[in-house]
């Protein structure tokens, strides 16, 4: 492969910058300090294998413009190759192949030969700085790269392959730290545990069987013990338990005879005659209570009857024994007492009417006296007059005015009728004097017609018209009945309308007395005839007094009151009649209840006397029966004893032959005792060897029900399963891993003595033979001097160093492009520590290298380009610094 | 009926974590598929039960597994049904045992010598328990046929030539049980279900009766034999599938399928198919991926199984039988073609060249390099790695890490 030339469009001081054509083997670019030598170095390595990392210097930012990035023209076994990349953009790589079928990436990963930017760098395109730099060409990093796949071709490096080898077996297992196979080892110990312990529980079922035996064998020999206690108790204690119905029993027997002993024959002879007499004592003691009592009682209400004899007087003829309800006496009392009150009343109210009436009537007849009388007849005419005439002389002044107005009207009528006919009639004669004057003579008729004027003239003159007839009648007439009303009237006539209004008060003033005296009159009338009626109600009022008295008086008799009472004290009197009738009632009763308990008394005590032969009477008597009484009770309660116990003794009877039995369990009681103890004991320790059979029965279910040890084996055989697969991953990785290391290690074997040699070659010639060869010691590298000293490069002088290390980029390059692709080398200024001898020998080691494949060197030094191109053996291209070249 | 290898409450072995639900199920399994013979037998009125021995998955016999099995037993006697077993590797007489007193229908032949049983006119049974673990005596060679009557049935618990995957116990060969003189060889510790000889004399291993995880020996239906004779001579020979879970496998080839979408959609069908012929049926799936293809490298992107494993179970969790997905285990190969790879001469064609070289000699001391940091803190519980197959190993170390190599230039 041939760098062909490049095109950058943007890169440090480099825009617009064109290289063209760049023939193979050794091309020396020469150009002063800051031209770009390093920024071109960066552009061919950003281009090929991706700019820097962001803020490193090596990504040069375009100073003059342009986009930052360029393209590489390659020069491939199929033709030119145009790689294109920019800074910055992510997939900005373009390559663009002369061939089709084959991706652009994979393209040029295999045009470089499968080489990175790191091997790039360290072995194919390098700076005076990574050139001294050790770590630039560590010697394992370098031969891994080489001898990995890379160089051998297209494929993943080796040491990514084993990085993640490693990887997976770590995550699977690790010494220290977590890892799948450390922790399903910690879970499988956890579960063996468990699973130990749930087969050791297993393990003990024939012992637990055991066990469960053993206490079941325990309860029964326990429970037979306690049923042989329990019998030998229950006899002791039937023993214990008859004895003291036994001991009953014989205290029964004595005991009947002692009361059999003290019966009384005698006694229960009477005994039935004491009872009854006995039974009949409290009703007896009541009475002996009762005796005094009753006679103090009859005492005084002797004395009470005595008072109310006396405060009925002598007059009092009623018999106290007639009894009767003593609220009718009382009531009939009060009805009289009420109804003479009223008759009374009654009188009273009759006569103050009769005295109210009669000066009632008193009272009218005088003020008839004083009140005027005036004639009605007369004054009638002169209502009727007054009545008349003021009409009439209203009408009269009304026609007088009426006539008047007429008159007028007609002679205003007259006036102009007249006036008319005078008009014509002159018309006439004016017409016929006319005529006459026309006919020159005087005619008669208008002489008849002057005469007849004539005489109109005069009549008219001298007879006037006379007024209406008829309406001059009637006034006259109405003139004649206003006198005659005024003169009924006693006013002249025409009269005064003052006048009439004074004759018109004075008749409304007589007429007022009229109408007063009429109603006096009335009312006189009347009062008179109440009086008359009063009169005759209090007559018949005192009648029915007289019959009322005599009723009376008759009720006093019949009940015996005195004649002189009043009928206001007659309530009081039945009261007093009451009270002695009580007196007298409450008296005969108490006379008779001492009668009656005199006799009852007698009645028990003479046959209890009889009984007891004694005389004593009253309490005494009582005692006495009392006494005996208790005695007969006594025996009868013996007699009824025996008969119990004859009863109870016959019922409860023992057999002989138990009774020494039952004399003897006294002693028998600790006996009985004894096994009572022995069978609490027995008992308890039964209840524990059963609670013991039962723990071990439940455990021996529990085991005989108990899939744990299955479970946990089962879980323990996922755990095992789980990290079997895991092992075996992980030595599948870790075989792997040994195969890629163990092939890259044969590679090293193999093909590293030819890179070490042809180092040693152009080493021995670069150091005009200082140094014969270099080889490799363990993982280091070391140069062997013309005297066989083995020096390691730090122990070399700079110079001496970097000639080694370039010496041995030469050797590996050429191993690269022998196992793949041969790469282009590009240098820059490597050559400055070298001394002007060794920098010859170099400049010619890299102008024979240079033969086999492409050689680009930078150089700010002449003399080093000289040495490079000298005798043209290569062409010199000058770098301006302004991104001109030049070739030289 | 002849049934072996019963491991009554057993573990099941290489599964990996499981749902609850699903623990429970195989927790009871051994149990139930037990429950299951006796009601078989029962069923079929059969004259007898063999069981050929590993009746217990332990020598501590677990108690739950003892009573379990005492109490088939006497559901066995109450049918009349007499059961004939003998020990086995798995449940020596060494062991404790909670049955103190055997029912009566049951028979346990002893270790010291080959009994033999006599079941009225129909059978002669002989057979011998192991006394302990380890047998390594050819026990077939003390079997000699009597002159008992009817049929004359071997009851042993033994390795018959060699057996992959099985602890070569009282090993012995075909000839050595054909020399015995025997109608029947009831035999078990195989899991495997095999017929070795199908008449003069019957050589048959039922297989165990419940599979115990994902191993071939575990796959597929397991039961008891059913044998049917007939005026001493035996007719046939059937297999009665008894078990509660079947394991199976579900291989599934990845070449052609373009991505993991489609690679669910194909284990999905494959489980469809399993279903199907599995109805009604508890299952425990593996599934298997071979062949190669570009799926390759998103399988061995990391989680990506992991991933896919959680989404196909959440997808085919349903009511019903249980499903359960165990794993899913790559055994795709890389879409590079081996041969063509070695012939390029590069670093992957180094790695493969590597590989060949170590399968020689050293190949044991490469591993014990480079299994070195894992073997020296002595961890427990990782799994015996000497009997692994290393070569099969190296081969896929070797896929692993040109895969890796490759992946680069895949990208």
């Amino acid at each position: 492969m041939r760098i062909d030339g490049w095109f950058i469009e943007g890169f440090g001081v480099f825009h617009d910058y064109e290289v063209k054509d760049l023939p193979p083997g050794l091309v020396v670019f020469l150009g002063p300090n800051e031209t770009g030598k390093s920024t071109l170095l960066a552009f061919l390595r950003g281009v090929l294998f991706g700019f820097a990392a962001r803020r490193n210097a090596s990504r040069y930012p375009p100073l003059k413009g342009g986009r930052h990035g360029g393209r590489v023209f390659l020069e491939a076994s199929g033709g030119l190759v145009t790689v294109e990349r920019y800074v910055g953009r992510r997939h900005s790589l373009r390559v663009a192949l002369p061939w089709s079928g084959e991706d652009e990436a994979a393209g040029l990963a295999r045009i470089l030969g499968g080489a990175d930017d790191k091997l790039f760098r360290s072995v194919f395109a390098f700076s005076l700085e990574e050139l001294q730099t050790l770590e630039s060409l560590e010697a394992g990093q370098i031969r891994e790269r080489i001898y990995s796949a890379h160089i051998l071709g297209a494929g993943r490096p080796a040491r990514q392959v084993i990085a993640a080898l490693e990887g997976r077996m770590a995550a699977l297992f690790r010494p220290r730290g977590a890892s799948r196979i450390g922790e399903l080892a910690a879970r499988a110990e956890e579960i063996a545990a468990a699973w130990r312990q749930a087969r050791e529980q297993a393990e003990r079922y024939p012992a637990l069987i055991r066990e469960v035996e053993t206490h079941a064998a325990e309860v029964a020999a326990l429970e037979r013990e306690i049923a042989q206690l329990q019998e030998q108790r229950r006899r002791g204690e039937s023993l214990l338990a008859l004895r003291p119905l036994w001991r009953v029993w014989s205290q029964r027997i004595e005991q009947r005879r002692q009361l059999a002993m003290e019966l009384d024959d005698r006694l229960a002879g009477i005994a039935p005659a004491v009872e009854a007499h006995y039974t009949a004592l409290p009703l007896h003691e009541e009475r002996l209570r009762q005796w005094p009592d009753t006679r103090r009682r009859n005492v005084k209400l002797e004395e009470e009857l005595g008072r109310w004899y006396a405060r009925l007087g002598e007059d009092w003829s009623g018999d106290l024994q007639a009894g009767g309800d003593p609220e009718e006496l009382a009531g009939e009392a009060r009805g009289w007492a009420q109804q003479i009150a009223q008759i009374g009343a009654r009188r009273e109210e009759a006569e103050r009417l009769l005295d109210a009436a009669s000066t009632e009537a008193r009272r009218i007849a005088g003020e008839l006296q004083q009140t005027l009388d005036p004639d009605p007849g007369s004054l009638r005419e002169r209502e009727r007059a007054l009545a008349r005439i003021r009409p009439n002389l209203a009408e009269l002044a009304a026609q007088e005015r009426a006539g008047e107005a007429l008159e007028a009207a007609r002679r205003e009528a007259v006036l102009r009728q007249t006036w008319i006919l005078w008009l014509v009639w002159l018309g006439i004669l004016v017409a016929a004097i006319m005529s006459d004057w026309m006919s020159g003579a005087v005619s008669r008729t208008t002489l008849v017609l002057l005469a007849v004027t004539l005489l109109a003239l005069i009549l008219g003159r001298f007879f006037p018209r006379a007024p209406g007839i008829q309406g001059q009648l009637g006034i006259d007439e109405l003139r004649a009945v206003v006198a005659r009303d005024a003169a009924t009237l006693g006013l002249r006539d025409p009269p005064e309308a003052e006048d009439l209004e004074a004759v018109a008060s004075s008749l409304a003033r007589e007429r007022l007395h009229l109408e007063r005296r009429e109603a006096l009159q009335g009312d006189l009338l009347r009062a008179r005839e109440t009086e008359e009626r009063r009169k005759a109600s209090l007559a018949a009022l005192a009648g029915e007094a007289s019959s009322e008295g005599q009723a009376w008086n008759a009720w006093k008799r019949s009940r015996g009151f005195p004649e002189a009472i009043a009928a206001a004290e007659a309530v009081e009197y039945a009261g007093w009649v009451d009270q002695a009738r009580q007196a007298y009632a409450a008296r005969e009763e108490v006379k008779a209840e001492t009668r009656r308990l005199a006799l009852e008394l007698g009645a028990w005590e003479r046959p209890v006397r009889e009984l007891l032969g004694s005389t004593a009477a009253g309490e005494a008597l009582v005692a006495e029966l009392t006494l005996l009484h208790g005695r007969c009770a006594r025996d009868r309660r013996r007699r009824e004893e025996i008969a119990l116990l004859d009863l109870a003794i016959e019922e409860a009877r023992f057999p002989e032959e138990l009774e020494s039995a039952l004399a003897a369990a006294g002693e028998g009681e600790a006996e009985a005792a004894r096994p009572a103890d022995r069978l609490t004991e027995a008992q308890g320790q039964r209840d524990q060897a059963l609670g013991r059979w039962r723990i071990a029965g439940a455990a021996r279910a529990d085991l005989e029900q108990s899939a744990d040890v299955a479970a946990l084996e089962t879980e323990l055989e996922t755990v095992r399963a789980e990290i079997a697969g895991a092992a075996r991953e992980w030595a599948v990785a870790a075989l792997a891993k040994g195969l890629v290391e163990r092939t890259l290690g044969e590679y090293t074997r193999i093909h590293q003595p030819g890179v070490l040699r042809e180092a040693s070659e152009s080493f021995a010639r670069v150091t005009g033979g200082a140094y014969r060869r270099v080889v490799q010691q363990d993982e280091g590298l070391l140069a062997e001097d013309r005297a066989g000293a083995l020096r390691r490069p730090e122990e070399l002088s700079r110079g001496a160093m970097e000639q080694l290390f370039l010496c041995l980029r030469l050797g590996l390059a050429d191993e690269f492009g022998r196992r793949g692709a041969p790469l282009p080398l590009v240098m820059d200024d490597v050559l400055v520590n070298f001394d002007p001898r060794r920098a010859r020998a170099m400049a010619a080691e890299i102008r024979r290298f240079a033969h086999s494949r492409q050689v680009l060197f930078f150089t700010c030094h002449p003399e080093t380009a000289g040495m490079l191109a000298e005798d043209g053996a290569a062409p010199v291209i000058e770098l301006s610094g302004d991104g001109a070249t030049g070739l030289g | 009926m002849h049934a072996a290898d019963l491991h009554l409450d057993t573990p099941f072995v290489g599964i990996g974590r499981v749902a609850p639900e699903v623990r429970a199920r195989l927790r009871d399994a051994s149990l139930e598929a037990f429950d299951n013979l006796v009601q078989a037998a029962l069923d079929r009125n059969a004259a007898f039960v063999l069981l050929a021995g590993d009746l217990y998955d332990g020598a501590e016999r677990g108690v739950r597994a003892q009573l379990r099995f005492l109490r088939g037993v006497e559901r066995l006697g109450q049918g009349g049904i007499p059961v004939f077993a003998v020990h086995g590797n798995h449940d020596p007489l060494d062991g404790w045992s909670a049955i103190r007193q055997p029912p009566e229908n049951l028979i346990l032949f002893g270790s010291e010598r080959v009994e033999a049983r006599v079941v009225g006119s129909l059978a002669t049974l002989y057979g011998i328990s192991y006394p302990r673990r380890e047998v390594e005596e050819n026990l077939a060679r003390r079997f000699r046929r009597g002159d008992g009557p009817g049929l004359h049935i071997a009851l042993l618990h033994a390795s018959v030539n060699s057996q992959p995957e099985h602890a070569p116990y009282s090993p012995c060969t075909l000839d050595d049980l054909c020399a015995a003189g025997m109608d029947y060889w009831a035999l078990g510790h195989i899991h495997q279900r095999q017929v070795l000889r199908d008449g003069n004399p019957w050589v048959v291993y039922p297989g165990n009766l419940q599979g115990r995880g994902v191993k071939s020996s575990e796959l597929g239906a397991k039961g008891a034999m059913l044998v049917h004779a007939s005026d001493d001579r035996i007719e046939r020979v059937r297999f009665l599938p008894l078990d509660c879970v079947r394991f199976q496998e579900a291989p599934v080839d990845i070449g052609g399928l373009a991505d993991l979408d489609a690679l669910r959609k194909a284990v999905r069908a494959e489980i469809a198919r399993l279903r199907e012929s599995e109805r009604g049926r508890d299952l425990v799936v593996r599934v298997v991926l071979s062949g190669r293809g570009p799926l390759r490298e998103d399988l061995r992107r990391e989680g990506a199984l992991d991933g896919l494993l959680e989404e196909l179970r959440q997808e085919l969790a349903e009511p019903g039988p249980i499903l359960w997905l165990d794993r899913i285990t790559d055994r795709s190969g890389s879409a590079l073609d081996r041969a063509a790879l070695a012939q390029r001469g590069d670093f992957p064609a180094e790695i493969l060249r590597c590989g060949g070289g170590l399968r020689d000699e050293p190949l044991m001391q490469f591993v014990e390099e480079r299994l070195a940091p894992l073997r020296k803190p002595r961890i427990a519980w990782l799994p015996e790695m000497d009997s692994w197959d290393w070569s099969a190993l190296l081969r896929e170390a070797e896929d692993r890490a040109v895969d890796l190599l490759e992946s680069e230039q895949e990208r």
